[in-house]
């Protein structure tokens, strides 16, 4: 009787183990297929990553060599997932950002590389954020109910360190510098990677290298594809007109004779309105960020009054954005300008110029330049919207006023 | 019914048997090490290979015996590194590594000895020691061989000198033959019964 039961055991017994270990056995196989499914530039990326942080380990470990180094904790994890990682770019500050597994915590100090986050697929791991994101629950619908670390200027860094995050995106140049904040996040291992989401030109080599660090590569080279369409099809429209001339102000204008805030070379507003067609009146002034009188917009007479508005994505109502309009003429004596004759004076949200809408702003400038052309640009933006950012277009808002032919 | 379990369970092990095989020589990471010479000359230069096997990323420390000396690799350059009398090999899906090492001047014995660091898992472990000694070739005289044509000089002198002797023994054995002829008789009949004997 107990002979009958040890026999069906053992023979249960050694099929479970024979399974076991013939999974062991193929598990190089499947190892070498995942190699085979990585793009030869990252595997390779990866093999001198790797290489080096062995190294690194050996003379520490075995040579008695004081280098730093991976803990064998950290180098098992790494190697657990080679040869997708470690993955390595050069981020906009020119330091070396190296990410050894795959990212799960992230803390964005800045609204575009919140959006960027999100175009790459990665928003559900955002663990903290800065005012801007906290601010744009439209955009954000989730990420903006993380936890706030502080502003895009000032962090509060204990709290940041508290996240326990595993990659910190912020700008370069604005706000909390990249340097600032490795800095302080060094002595706690957490990388920092310094991208300037919001720069046109910029836009597609910065998107690429976040991808990189977020294994999102086809998400990028997506909306990069996206982007160019765009950028060609406007080249295309605009080539051979006649190029309005184009004066660029924002909110803070309002009540005032001189001055005036406007944007002049380098910054992304002049880079925008000469892809789209337009001649921006400051861009041959010497700062960067120059304030004017209203008798010197008057002198220079343009075609076109662009005024961006601040902290919103779109007005509810035309009245709502009529009145800013208004309020930006008062006392300024532009009655005679080109710009107020033809009734071309816009307001548009800030949101719209920077950042990753870059194809919508340029359908809007350039529709604004060129009334006729074919570019519509709500549907451009509603296909950001609903494609990239996963939210539905919001059809009864406001995006331009005066109204344009979308 | 027994029966029927019996011999399943036989199938079972065997395949079991096949399969433990291959996996135990996986899983178990080990480095074996090799010389191309166990005794080499003094200075000369010889190979010492590492067979790796049981783990793909890691590493590897060689400690040359004293006297010894590195030489070169074939493996990558950003992937060793030499520090004194130890090496250090970082292994990224390699199955050997290789590396030349210049023996000592002088006749001397020594030990390589090293160890092996599998990432994937965080082990590490030693390899066996692999005993090497220096050892002074004997001189001798110039060897003959050195010289062109003198294999062909050696084996016409032997010829000439077998040639007399070969006369020599081909006379002195008709003579003898005669001799067994005549005796031979009872012998040849003795000769064929044992012959018949034997095969029997």
């Amino acid at each position: 009787m107990n002979g009958n039961r040890t026999l069906p055991c053992l023979f249960i017994l050694l099929l479970f183990i024979t399974t076991c270990l013939t999974l062991l056995a193929v598990m190089p196989a499947v190892a070498a297929q995942k190699q085979s499914s990585v793009d030869n530039n990252t595997a390779a990326v990866a093999k001198e990553v790797l290489a080096r942080e062995l190294m690194q380990y050996l003379r520490a470990e075995y040579l008695g060599e004081d280098i730093e180094h991976l803990s064998v904790h950290e180098l098992k994890e790494s190697v657990s997932y080679y040869p997708l990682y470690p993955r390595q770019i050069t981020d906009s500050a020119n330091r070396t950002v190296t990410v050894y597994k795959p990212v799960t915590r992230i803390v964005v100090l800045n609204s575009d590389a919140g959006e960027a986050v999100t175009i790459l697929g990665a928003a559900d791991k955002v663990v903290g954020i800065v005012d801007s994101i906290r601010e744009k629950p439209f955009y954000f619908p989730a990420m903006s109910r993380q936890t706030l670390v502080g502003t895009w200027k000032e962090v509060e860094w204990e709290k940041l360190v508290d996240l326990n995050p595993d990659l910190v995106i912020t700008y370069t140049k604005y706000g909390v510098k990249a340097d600032i904040a490795a800095e302080k996040l060094n002595p706690f291992n957490i990388p920092v990677v310094g991208l300037n989401l919001y720069d046109p030109n910029l836009i597609p080599a910065e998107l690429t290298k976040l991808a990189i660090l977020l294994q999102s590569e086809g998400r990028a080279s997506k909306y990069i594809l996206w982007c160019d369409k765009y950028k060609r099809i406007v080249e295309e429209e605009v080539e051979g007109k006649e190029k309005p001339k184009v004066f660029m102000t924002k909110t803070k204008a309002i009540g005032l004779t001189s001055g005036i805030p406007t944007f002049g070379p380098g910054t992304t507003d002049n880079e925008l309105c000469a892809m789209c067609g337009g001649i921006n009146i400051a861009g041959n002034l010497t700062a960067k960020y120059p304030k004017v009188g209203a008798e010197w917009v008057l002198s220079e007479n343009p075609d076109i009054i662009i005024m961006k508005v601040a902290h919103i994505d779109g007005w509810d109502s035309e009245s709502e954005a009529q009145s800013l309009r208004d309020d930006l003429l008062v006392g300024k004596e532009w009655d005679t300008l080109n710009a107020t004759v033809n009734n071309n004076v816009y307001v548009v949200p800030h949101s719209a110029i920077y950042g990753m809408e870059q194809p919508f702003a340029m359908s809007l400038f350039a529709k604004i330049f060129y009334p006729e052309l074919d570019i519509k640009p709500a549907q451009v933006y509603k296909q950001f919207l609903e494609e990239f950012i996963g939210i539905e277009y919001p059809a009864d808002k406001i995006f331009a006023y005066p109204a344009l032919d979308s | 019914m027994n029966t029927n379990y019996k011999t399943i369970s036989l199938i079972v092990l065997s395949i079991f048997m096949l399969a433990v095989a291959p996996c135990v020589n996986a899983i178990v990471p080990a480095a074996t090490r090799t010389l191309s010479a166990a005794s080499p000359g003094p200075d000369s230069i010889f190979d010492v290979t590492l067979n790796l096997s049981g783990f793909q990323i890691g590493g590897i420390v060689e400690t040359i015996p004293d006297g010894f000396t590195f030489v070169r690799t074939t493996h990558p350059a950003n992937r060793i590194y030499v520090s004194g009398q130890k090496v250090a090999f970082v292994v990224i899906n390699d199955t050997a590594l290789k590396y030349s090492v210049r023996a000592p001047a002088l006749e001397q014995r020594g030990t390589f000895c090293g160890i092996w660091y599998d990432a994937l898992n965080g082990t590490t472990g030693d390899i066996k020691r692999t005993e090497v000694s220096v050892r002074q070739i004997p001189t001798s005289s110039p060897t003959p061989s050195s010289t062109p044509g003198f294999e062909a000089v050696l084996a016409v002198t032997v010829l000439l000198l077998l040639y007399p002797l070969l006369l020599f023994m081909k006379k002195g054995r008709r003579e003898m033959g005669d001799g067994r002829r005549e005796m031979g008789d009872g012998r040849w009949e003795m000769g064929e019964k044992s012959k018949g004997g034997g095969n029997s």
